[in-house]
């Protein structure tokens, strides 16, 4: 039986706040203190990075964003933050991140392909031809290749930030 | 005994002496992190990866994309 099909989908609430705020995506789960460079260090800050914002989530979310959680066997193992653009002209995959003890299970596949369904549907009741827009850490290979596998197209790097790329998926 | 000129010592251990920070411990999480650490990291996040405004280049670069589906 795939993983996948144990995954219980909830919306990010008030009652979430705790397991949100131990949730660890990041391997190591740990910052340490280098001594040389005179800070705290890891060895892929683009992990911390989200796993901090996953942990500073605080929902009831504004109207123009939300969270689905994943949880399998009672456990908070996926999570996905997207919601409109200021402007509200494309939507954002603004974080997804799976649970280090729930890695390489197919879960980083299957929330990518919940999101795209309930943008779809976001986008639809819309009634406007957006697409989803998402931007990744270009060191991050592992995320590359989930939204390739999902149908995201990278874009052309970022000349203001060379860390990131674009990525679209024109949820057709 | 009175050193004299000559005498060598040698370290046999490094002796345990603690410090307590005068107003500069904080709590750190289970990420090694402490909340302003972590707040700092989130709030970067949600000015780059999760800005939620688009900045010319982006609006441009999907503009000539979605272009270029229309044009196949």
């Amino acid at each position: 039986m795939e993983r996948s099909s144990a995954l219980d989908w909830r919306t990010a609430g008030p009652e979430h706040r705790a397991a949100l705020q131990s949730f660890t995506c990041a391997d190591p789960p740990r910052a340490v203190w280098d001594r040389h460079r005179r800070e705290k260090i890891h060895e892929r800050p683009w992990e911390l990075t989200v796993q901090s914002h996953i942990r500073a989530l605080r929902p009831a979310l504004p109207s123009s964003e939300n969270a689905l959680l994943g949880f399998v066997d009672g456990d908070l193992a996926s999570v996905v933050h997207f919601g409109w653009t200021d402007d509200g002209t494309q939507l954002l995959v603004l974080a997804i991140a799976t649970e280090h003890e729930h890695r390489r299970a197919g879960l980083g596949r299957a929330t990518l392909a919940t999101t795209l369904d309930v943008l779809r549907s976001v986008r639809d009741d819309a009634a406007i031809g957006c697409g989803a827009f998402a931007r990744i850490d270009r060191r991050n290979t592992p995320s590359a290749r989930l939204f390739t596998a999902a149908g995201f197209v990278r874009l052309e790097p970022d000349r203001e930030d060379t860390d990131l790329d674009y990525w679209v998926h024109d949820l057709l | 005994m009175a050193a004299t000129a000559g005498m060598t010592y040698r370290v046999t251990m490094t002796p345990d002496a603690s410090l307590t920070r005068p107003d500069g411990s904080q709590a750190v999480g289970d990420d090694g992190l402490t909340d302003g650490e972590r707040d700092s990291y989130a709030t970067r996040y949600r000015a780059t990866v999760a800005r939620k405004t688009l900045t010319a280049v982006e609006k441009d670069v999907i503009e000539r994309w979605l272009a270029s589906r229309g044009a196949k």
